[in-house]
């Protein structure tokens, strides 16, 4: 072997000679990281992504008052110390219903996008690697779910399949006492929102699919099936991290769209239901006194915009991060 | 050229022949089933238009929905136009006061036990033919019958029980009510079994009109373009399905009296927040039920119904754990309502909280007519302990349907399911805004709806019948109470004198029986309204919702 292929092929491993001649590790992650670091934008997503992630998991802890906690004698009260966000029409507290409202919205865009990305990598790759014939009926499906309007299987799952699934929780609760169904809100986000992530996993499948498509041509794929590694170990230790960048990126896209789609589902009476908290059913509670109590309808609206930009500028700093090439061919 | 000349001159006179034979030929008589595509052309036999009117009159109306239309099924918004399709003997102002509509008169024996209606000679269905007495009395037939016309509101809204005969039908044991006789074409009498003198009133009900009975095809009725009408607007389209609303004219409109509206558009939107929003654009004229954003409709723009409606949530009693009474009395004491409906409110209502069941525009009316009622934790944690269920534990689920998306009626079920939870520790228990239909297969184990009801007779004995229809009825799962002797009292109040000085005690007597059952928990008596934009000009209303001044309703230039 030349030393010019040497040295590819050890870059390719992600290492390179240093000026004082040491073998120095520099892998893509790292970076990744770097470049994302220096992006300005990316830092105040990834800010707002924290603090999104901090109320999700301590907002209960934060937030002053219970969700529910009503004061019916100061409702509908401008901010002031007590109320740092104000108070609604039925005197709860509005930072504290933001606050809850976050772990909704973080709760259902977790679960929908981890369970779409599930569903798309497995079916992704199934198309990727699978030969012509899975490739052509993996197509075949994804161009079916895809043509299932999300809002419109939301609204039937809500009326259909919901009622089912929650009246079998209650029964199993009533003959057996298993606390789990005690309470069945969560079922309700369960299968509801479960029933969206089933529809959203083909960009995911049709993302890794055309990854593997380009991946499988690279020469160290190559080299790998001629030192007779397997396919399964092709595709588990080769493929699919080096597709993984792009499905990050989509992530955090799909995490933000996850999270107006639960706001616009409790917005339309489908979603979360009251009393629970969710930015969607704030907005909708108050839409109607939107001119004379603007800030009930900003509230909520603001957050869910202001934590969507920043998502999505994360996500714009990580596919920089990520795709370094694709930002210098824009 | 003078070959040209000539030309031009034969075809001068042509054109002149052509025009002046136009003008002066008389107009084709319209064949009978053209109407709807006469009225499609713009050829419009409206009166004179006022100076101020604009070149097109159509009224684009928003509601919150369209059901069947069917004058005995009608409950609820197809009220704004039935009365003008399907008329009523009479028409009520806003003042309650009757004008002749498909009748002319009608004439009252001594004790007002029988009375004879005179049906317009000129009346005709837009076919042509015309309007008989025996039409009236087969509609009514069909509309009080349990199985011919079902879901129907013929018998509840009416009072035709009191006729002569009519009970049997309405118990489904009989055909044909006795009591109405078509001595006539032209001439219907009708024998009560006691005296009632608002009889005349009865049968200006909306409810009333009716249809020619050939024309009613299969279960569910509902008119459609098809569907013979006497009254001067007819469908173009109603169709639930398609949410395609629309009506027209009546080319055979046999009043002296014509419409200048030429056509309504109707659009239903069942989120009062989005109809606003269609309000604010200037995309409708008309928009019923913008209630609960009154405040915010510019000055002048409000007509409100001339009733007010009990608005409030019912306790569906056939549903465990509604079938207790001392749940029912708990749950209605566990909750401090003022403060409650003021929140729920926006403070809006504060002077028209439910204390009772008659509304203040009601005679008889006497504030705070509830027995027991008032906000008490103590009381209410020791009724929740004496009910069969003893404490919050065991309670089955509670369920509440909203009844529509207003942030009002879901405002009001978030603080009673709070101070539930507070007061009595009842956790168990669910929201759904929206009508039972968001509960899917549930929709049947729901026990707290959102309901209404509004004095559209507007008279206590029969506002009391109606409340008592709906919890006293054995068959109904809503029923709360088995109460003969309620009902007995409430039978006797009818036939009596209005003028009787007994009659107010015996009515608050009857009210209070049936609160004390708890059948409801209270929330406002709001009159309805329709919002009106200031280019539509003459309009009215009556108890009905029907725009009672319609003929005279035009749209002005803005």
């Amino acid at each position: 072997m030349s030393e010019s292929s040497e040295r590819v092929s050890n870059e390719s491993l992600g290492e390179v000679l240093a000026g004082d001649g040491a073998l120095r590790t520099r892998s893509l992650w790292k970076d990744a990281i770097g470049r994302l670091l220096r992006n300005r934008l990316s830092i105040i997503g990834l800010i707002i992504t924290v603090l999104l992630l901090i109320s999700a998991l301590f907002g209960p802890y934060i937030a002053p008052y219970s969700y529910t906690e009503q004061d019916l004698l100061n409702v509908a009260k401008m901010p002031s110390p007590d109320h740092w966000l104000g108070t609604d029409e039925i005197g709860r507290d509005l930072f504290s219903r933001v606050l809850w409202g976050a772990r909704t919205a973080t709760l259902v865009a977790i679960f929908t996008t981890f369970i779409s990305v599930i569903i798309g990598v497995i079916v992704g790759a199934i198309a990727g690697y699978g030969g012509a014939l899975a490739d052509n009926i993996t197509g075949r499906i994804i161009d079916i779910v895809m043509s299932v309007p999300g809002l419109l299987l939301a609204a039937l799952i809500a009326v259909s399949i919901k009622e089912p699934v929650v009246s079998w929780a209650e029964n199993v609760y009533d003959t057996t006492g298993f606390p789990l169904f005690a309470d069945t809100t969560w079922l309700d986000l369960l299968v509801v929102f479960g029933g969206l992530a089933f529809v959203s996993w083909p960009g995911y499948a049709r993302l890794i699919r055309g990854q593997i498509f380009s991946l499988r041509e690279e020469q160290y794929i190559e080299a790998a099936k001629s030192v007779g590694v397997s396919e399964l170990k092709i595709a588990l230790r080769h493929l699919l991290p080096n597709a993984i960048g792009p499905v990050i990126v989509t992530l955090t896209f799909s995490f933000s769209s996850a999270m107006v789609l639960e706001s616009s589902l409790s917005y339309l009476g489908i979603g979360v239901q009251p009393p629970q908290a969710s930015w969607g059913n704030m907005i909708a509670s108050n839409i109607g006194s939107w001119s004379y109590r603007p800030w009930l309808v900003a509230v909520p609206a603001l957050t869910l915009a202001f934590v969507t930009l920043g998502i999505n500028f994360l996500g714009d700093g990580l596919n920089d991060a990520l795709n370094p090439r694709s930002k210098r061919s824009i | 050229m003078r070959q040209w000349h000539l030309r031009f001159a034969i075809s001068a006179l042509l054109l002149l022949t052509v025009v002046l034979g136009a003008c002066a030929a008389p107009a084709a008589p319209a064949p009978a089933d053209s109407g709807a595509a006469m009225a499609d052309e713009g050829e419009m036999m409206g009166r004179p238009l006022p100076d101020d009117a604009a070149e097109e009159q159509v009224i684009r109306y928003v509601a919150r929905g369209f059901g069947r239309l069917n004058p005995a099924a009608e409950g609820g918004f197809g009220r704004f136009i039935i009365a003008h399709m399907f008329m009523p003997f009479f028409l009520r102002d806003a003042d309650h006061n009757l004008s002749p509509w498909l009748a002319t008169g009608i004439d009252a024996n001594d004790d007002q036990t029988v009375y004879t209606i005179h049906i317009h000679p000129d009346a005709v269905w837009n076919d042509g033919s015309p309007v008989l007495a025996r039409e009236a009395k087969e509609y009514w037939e069909y509309g009080l019958h349990p199985e011919k016309c079902a879901g129907c509101y013929l018998a509840l809204f009416t009072g035709f029980d009191l006729i002569d005969g009519a009970q049997a039908v309405i118990d489904g044991e009989a055909e044909e009510i006795s009591g109405v006789v078509a001595v006539d074409d032209k001439t219907l009498q009708v024998t009560l079994s006691t005296s009632d003198p608002l009889f005349p009133q009865r049968v200006a009900l909306f409810d009333t009109g009716f249809v020619k009975v050939e024309d009613i095809t299969g279960e569910g009725f509902s008119a459609t373009a098809e569907t013979r009408v006497n009254g001067p607007f007819m469908l173009q389209d109603w169709d639930v399905d398609e949410q395609k609303f629309e009506i027209v004219q009546n080319p055979m409109w046999w009043g002296d009296k014509k419409p200048f509206i030429e056509r309504i558009i109707a659009t239903p939107s069942a989120d009062e927040n989005i109809s606003f929003i269609m309000w604010q654009n200037d995309e409708v004229d008309i928009a019923f039920f913008l209630t609960n954003v009154r405040e915010q409709l510019e000055e002048g723009t409000f007509t409100v119904i001339p009733y007010a409606t009990n608005l409030f949530y019912t306790f569906w009693a056939g549903v465990e754990p509604i079938d207790d009474v001392n749940v029912r009395r708990a749950l209605v004491h566990a909750v401090d309502w003022r403060p409650a409906i003021s929140a729920a409110w926006e403070g809006t209502r504060d002077d028209r909280f439910m204390s009772t069941l008659l509304t203040p525009e009601l005679q008889c009316y006497k504030e705070g007519n509830w027995p027991d009622f008032g906000f008490d934790p103590e009381l209410a944690r020791a009724e929740l302990a004496a009910s069969k269920y003893g404490g919050p534990e065991d309670l089955p689920m509670i369920r509440i349907s909203t009844g529509g998306q207003s942030p009002n009626y879901i405002r009001t079920a978030e603080i009673m399911v709070e101070q539930w939870k507070n007061n009595l520790g009842i956790t168990n228990v669910e929201i759904r805004p929206g009508w039972l239909d968001v509960w899917g297969q549930d929709a049947d184990l729901v026990n707290i709806r959102r309901q209404s009801l509004g004095a559209i007779l507007p008279d206590p004995p029969n506002f009391l019948a109606g409340h008592w229809n709906n919890y006293g009825n054995a068959e109904k799962a809503g029923s709360v109470a088995d109460d003969a002797e309620l009902a007995d009292m409430i039978n006797a109040l009818k036939g009596m004198s209005r003028d009787d000085p007994e009659f107010c005690a015996k009515v608050q007597e009857a009210e209070a029986r049936m609160l004390s059952h708890y059948p409801i928990i209270p929330m406002i008596w709001d009159p309805y309204g329709y919002s009106v934009k200031p280019h539509i000009k003459n309009f009215g209303t009556n108890v009905d919702n029907n725009w009672a001044t319609l003929l005279d309703i035009y749209v002005a230039e803005k």
